[in-house]
């Protein structure tokens, strides 16, 4: 087995005095996405926090690239991809512009060119690229997070409900980039709220409930039925089983 | 990096409007104030010009009469003030703008612009310098507070800390373009001063000149890297201006304020009427191991006498009272100069107390600094006065020699034998700016503190950049 990109070892994170992540052991391979379910104030956010070096742990670890966070956040920062659930951009400036200059400042030099290429990657027609983000829709600007994540050759990407506000369309051309950059080897964490896009991109489904990882799973051992019914059971705190008794029931 | 970093913010000040706004208002602002106080400055020496022109012809025209009754005419002395009083008055409307020169005495100067103002001058005056000390770091303030709070609040400062940006390479890119933004703001204000000064017969030196500008560039560096690195640590935008305001009103009006009043109670200087009482009383009394006046006169009346190989004044081959005036004005010049060395050296060191608040606000070293180079500060107005009195002697003492030579023994002070050509004989007062070396040499003390605002403020954009958190 490969080693994991990502890595949590019994990680415990507390947060204005109560606990937001209790003993969490997660790993994501290259070439893999997980996508982590669970209702507000579950932990999913804070995880993906945890990764990028904003949260100090408790107790526990996590890694990037078999780099501990807390000791190079910086090293780990630059192995990772982040798009938060609004992918925030200068108003002022265009799209290719923003590229270059998240780019240089993450010291990735990025000629108009490459940045053109990279926009286009990411599916941002040429059209766009000289307007202002401020005239971006959310899957636009989207877009051109996940162009400054090609541009960084990252090993990982963290996505925060990457999905929410987009329409169908837009949240299934989401997919597809996300299933290419794992087909070319990203792992990819992705903290969400939708039971869809989740069963439609990942390759393992975890439901964090009260910081804790309840349930974790393969995607394709599971229909969209089962999964919700899964989410539903531990979002209220039914089930004390709900993984196998959905099994059961899908069966 | 950093480059990249300006770049980008002043593409986004450009864009969004807000440098040609400030530059626009910066300039009719500015424009304004400075025409307003070029024409003043321009007006009020002209005024100096016709006085002085007209005291003088006076001066040359007194006709035939005692010499030493045509010296109690009196001759007036003008401070000759330099292009960039225009831009700061300093002490100008506090000290006399005219200084009058008689024998026997070393008077204070006279009529203060302060005396004459209109009510509305308590208000403050908005002389240019105001507007480039006081309201352009407001500015600065109002275009910087949320240079990170705004980072914070719309959610780029988590996406590029995530993308692995170093915090300080941000701020210090920040804080470059803010100053960057207010000098080309600032541009066109200044061409239109300067425009305004040359249309006003003003000739700015620019030596002068160019020290003003370093030391408003590093000026405007302190208050910008206060401005980034507070608006780095401080969570909300709100918050940011709110602390970065009061830290303005504390640094422009509060610690000036408290430095002079403490500077004022420490070392306080004498009234006019104790200065002048106890002037007359070592005139009288003498100073330490000098005798008083009565024996003073004495010993010298029998030194002259002994000279002269005489007994009686009567005898004597020169001018009896003018030998007597000479000597008495010399002892009086000495005990003048001793109070008046007294004095200034107060004032000086007054000024030294008021740069010890300048630890707490730059603006105190800033304020000394624009004085000293615009030439109304305390140094250059003791080196016009120390200038002034030098010549009070030089006419007072010639035209006493000339009593004294034209005069055997003691005559009758009604006696008329001066005309117009020995007036005429008298060189006019003419007083030169000292260069800029000398502000410099001046201001160097204030110049330090500029400096070391601006490595401390350097280390504060460096701190707040290690600790940058979204």
């Amino acid at each position: 087995m490969t080693s994991p990109i990502l890595q949590a070892r019994q990680l415990v994170v507390d947060y204005d005095g109560r606990r937001s992540i209790d003993a969490l052991d997660l790993q994501v391979p290259a070439g893999t996405v997980y996508a982590l379910l669970g209702g507000n104030g579950a932990g999913k956010t804070t995880t993906l926090n945890a990764f990028l070096g904003f949260v100090t742990p408790a107790s526990g670890e996590v890694f990037v690239d078999g780099i501990a966070v807390r000791q190079d956040p910086q090293g780990a920062r630059d192995r990772l991809a982040y798009l938060p659930e609004n992918v925030a951009l200068y108003p002022y400036l265009s799209g290719i512009e923003n590229l270059r200059y998240f780019c240089t400042l993450a010291r990735i030099p990025v000629d108009k060119s490459l940045a053109g290429e990279l926009l286009l990657r990411a599916g941002l027609q040429t059209a766009a690229h000289a307007q202002r983000a401020a005239t971006y829709s959310k899957g636009m600007r989207q877009k051109v997070g996940l162009a400054i994540a090609y541009a960084k050759r990252a090993k990982a990407m963290l996505l925060d409900e990457p999905t929410s506000g987009l329409d169908p369309s837009a949240a299934n051309d989401f997919a597809d980039r996300v299933r290419a950059a794992r087909d070319a080897g990203m792992a990819v964490l992705m903290a969400t709220h939708d039971l869809f896009n989740a069963k439609q991109v990942a390759d393992r489904i975890g439901i964090m409930r009260e910081g804790r990882l309840v349930e974790a799973f393969a995607a394709h051992t599971v229909g969209h039925d089962a999964l919700e019914r899964i989410y539903l059971a531990h979002a209220r705190g039914l089930a004390a089983d709900p993984f196998t008794d959905a099994a059961k029931a899908a069966a | 990096m950093i480059g990249f970093v300006v770049q980008k913010e002043m593409r986004a000040l450009w864009r969004d409007g807000r440098l040609l706004v400030l530059a626009l208002s910066l300039c009719c602002l500015f424009a304004g104030v400075m025409a307003a106080s070029a024409a003043a400055t321009a007006n009020a020496q002209s005024e100096r010009d016709q006085v002085g022109a007209t005291a003088r012809a006076q001066w040359e025209r007194q006709g035939v009469k005692h010499p030493h009754r045509a010296a109690h005419f009196g001759i007036y002395a003008f401070k000759p003030e330099l292009a960039l009083a225009a831009v700061d008055p300093g002490i100008g409307d506090q000290v006399g703008q005219s200084l009058w020169l008689e024998p026997h005495k070393r008077n204070m100067t006279r009529n203060r612009p302060a005396a004459d103002a209109p009510p509305s001058a308590r208000l403050g005056d908005t002389v240019p310098a105001f507007v480039l000390l006081v309201l352009v770091p407001l500015l600065i303030i109002g275009l910087g507070h949320n240079a990170i709070t705004q980072e914070r609040e719309s959610g780029t400062l988590r996406m590029l800390n995530a993308a692995g940006l170093r915090g300080g390479t941000l701020l210090f890119g920040k804080w470059i373009a803010l100053v960057l933004a207010v000098g080309i703001a600032l541009l066109p204000a200044l061409v239109v001063g300067a425009w305004l000064l040359a249309g006003a017969g003003h000739v700015v030196s620019a030596p002068r000149l160019a020290f003003y500008g370093l030391g408003l560039v590093v000026y405007y560096a302190v208050f910008a890297a206060l401005t980034v690195a507070l608006s780095a640590r401080l969570r909300s935008s709100r918050g940011a201006l709110m602390l970065l305001l009061s830290l303005w009103i504390a640094a422009v009006w509060i610690v000036p304020r408290l430095g002079a009043a403490a500077a004022g109670a420490l070392l306080p200087v004498p009234t006019g009427e104790a200065f002048a009482a106890a002037v007359a009383t070592d005139i009288q009394r003498g100073l330490p191991g000098d005798g008083d006046a009565a024996s003073r006169s004495a010993a010298f009346e029998a030194r002259l006498l002994a000279e002269n190989g005489v007994t009686r004044p009567e005898d004597l081959p020169i001018g009896a009272n003018a030998a007597r005036r000479i000597f008495r004005d010399a002892y009086a010049t000495r005990v003048y100069a001793l109070h008046f060395g007294r004095l200034w050296d107060r004032y000086a060191d007054q000024q030294n107390v008021l740069r010890v608040a300048g630890l707490l606000s730059p603006v105190v070293p800033m304020r000394g600094l624009s004085a000293s180079l615009a030439g109304t500060d305390l140094a250059h107005q003791r080196r016009f006065e120390e200038a002034a009195e030098t010549y009070r002697q030089y006419f007072t003492v010639l035209i006493d020699e000339w009593d004294l030579q034209a005069r055997r023994g003691v005559v009758a002070a009604d006696d008329k034998y001066a005309n117009d050509a020995q007036y005429q004989a008298v060189a006019p007062f003419e007083y030169r700016a000292p260069p800029a070396a000398f502000a410099v040499v001046t201001a160097a003390p204030d110049l330090l503190l500029l400096f070391a605002w601006l490595a401390a403020a350097g280390c504060l954009v460096r701190w707040a950049g290690r600790g940058l958190r979204p």
